[in-house]
């Protein structure tokens, strides 16, 4: 995978963009990168605040050679090498919520929203969106108690450009090895770097449905296990988690 | 790869009651998959249980199912003779709107061209948006918003437009 990158100042959202270069015939690694997004989005047609300048917005284009049933992994791919960069590189103990949401105390500091397109049965790419609040000094009052940046948790300013780079090369690292080896030291590495997913009380919203119980880890898919309290194991493929947190 | 070897991977295929097996080689592949994902009353009363109960388990987590209350979702058989129908790529989540507040894509009734989008399927914020490969008329719709699916069930069915 080729570090292929088109800067933009602003745009819709940079999964828009990556999309249509992906339709155009763009090779694996093109990736769109925005000051700004006048539309991000996240889960479910959810708003993801983008203000100039202040995060890094942008989109990488994928052509795993897989079938789609693999393809969800790779937004653990990339929540691991988010994780790793911020703990690396920046030295922040950053956490995993499941899927792929990146944790600072608790709070989200990074997004992952992928868009999938296939052919025959195979997967033709895949648009793996991410957005990471870098210098935001505030947010708006809707999402202040659940969002951060690596300026409020650290009190500098960083380079946008220098973070989404070494993002690259970690995301291009555990990617070339799923390519190579599968997807068993990913998921591995996943599981050092998340809270949430084995042996944690978490409750699980999926959908409609609730779902109680101890994380088992992470099957071969990516999906979470869940040992409910009546004994089943549940694969969770949807869902939003949160800890349940054990009053004494 | 022979017939025998052939027969040998169909039979292992069966007796582990994968849902799903993928085999691909320089120059050929293989894709087996279970018509159904089996329920578990068929899973306790079948002979391939009592084969398959030999010491080495097979390290599967259940492979994708969510154990939900899938609403049990027959192969429309009849209505493959007279409709086209597009099935689900991956297992995940079905939504019918782009986003909560949003009407549906298509209702039935609706007619729909190649490219047309019908729906998405999430597994893991991963969004995967089912396109009609053809033109015609949406007739069912085999699933409810919000609910789980497996791979390769029936979404919709579409009755293809009529040359004249």
């Amino acid at each position: 995978m080729r570090e292929i990158v088109y800067w933009y100042d602003s745009v819709t959202s940079t999964n828009d963009v990556a999309r249509e270069l992906a339709e155009a015939g763009a090779e694996e690694g093109t990736t769109v990168v925005a000051a700004e997004q006048t539309a991000g989005r996240g889960r479910y047609a959810r708003r993801w605040h983008s203000p100039k300048g202040e995060g890094l917005y942008h989109s990488i284009i994928l052509r795993p050679s897989a079938p789609p049933s693999r393809a969800p992994l790779l937004g653990l791919i990339a929540a691991v090498a988010l994780a790793e960069t911020l703990r690396e590189d920046y030295g922040v103990v950053a956490d995993i919520k499941w899927p792929n949401d990146v944790m600072i105390g608790g709070r989200k500091v990074a997004g992952i929203l992928m868009e999938l397109e296939t052919e025959d049965d195979r997967v033709k790419y895949v648009v793996l969106g991410v957005g990471v609040n870098i210098n935001q000094a505030s947010f708006p009052e809707e999402i202040a108690d659940v969002a951060t940046s690596l300026r409020r948790e650290t009190g500098m300013i960083y380079d946008v450009e220098r973070f989404r780079h070494r993002l690259f090369v970690r995301l291009q690292r555990w990617y070339e090895a799923w390519r190579a080896e599968g997807e068993a030291h990913v998921l591995e590495r996943y599981e050092q770097l998340s809270s949430y997913v084995r042996g944690q009380q978490v409750s699980v919203l999926c959908g409609e449905r609730r779902v109680r119980g101890r994380s088992r880890g992470l099957a071969p898919t990516g999906a979470l296990l869940v040992e409910t309290e009546d004994g089943r194991q549940e694969a969770i493929l949807t869902g939003e988690v949160t800890k349940l947190e054990v009053v004494s | 790869m022979n017939i025998k070897e052939l027969k040998e991977i169909i039979r292992l295929v069966a007796e582990k009651e994968f849902a799903e097996f993928e085999l691909e080689q320089p120059d050929f592949k293989l894709r087996i998959r279970r018509n159904a994902p089996p329920s578990l009353h068929a899973v306790e009363s079948s002979a391939a249980r009592a084969v398959s109960s030999s010491p080495v388990a097979e390290p599967m987590p259940a492979p994708s199912a969510p154990a939900a209350p899938v609403v049990e979702t027959p192969p429309p058989l009849e209505d493959e003779k007279v409709y086209h129908i597009i099935r689900s790529p991956i297992v995940g989540t079905f939504y019918r709107a782009p986003n909560p507040t949003a009407g549906p894509f298509v209702e039935v009734g609706d007619h729909v061209e190649p490219g047309t989008v019908l729906c998405i399927i999430e597994a893991m914020k991963l969004m995967n948006e089912i396109t009609s490969d053809i033109a015609g008329e949406v007739v069912k719709i085999y699933v409810e918003n919000g609910q789980p699916v497996e791979y390769g069930q029936p979404l919709f069915a579409i009755k293809p437009n009529t040359r004249a």
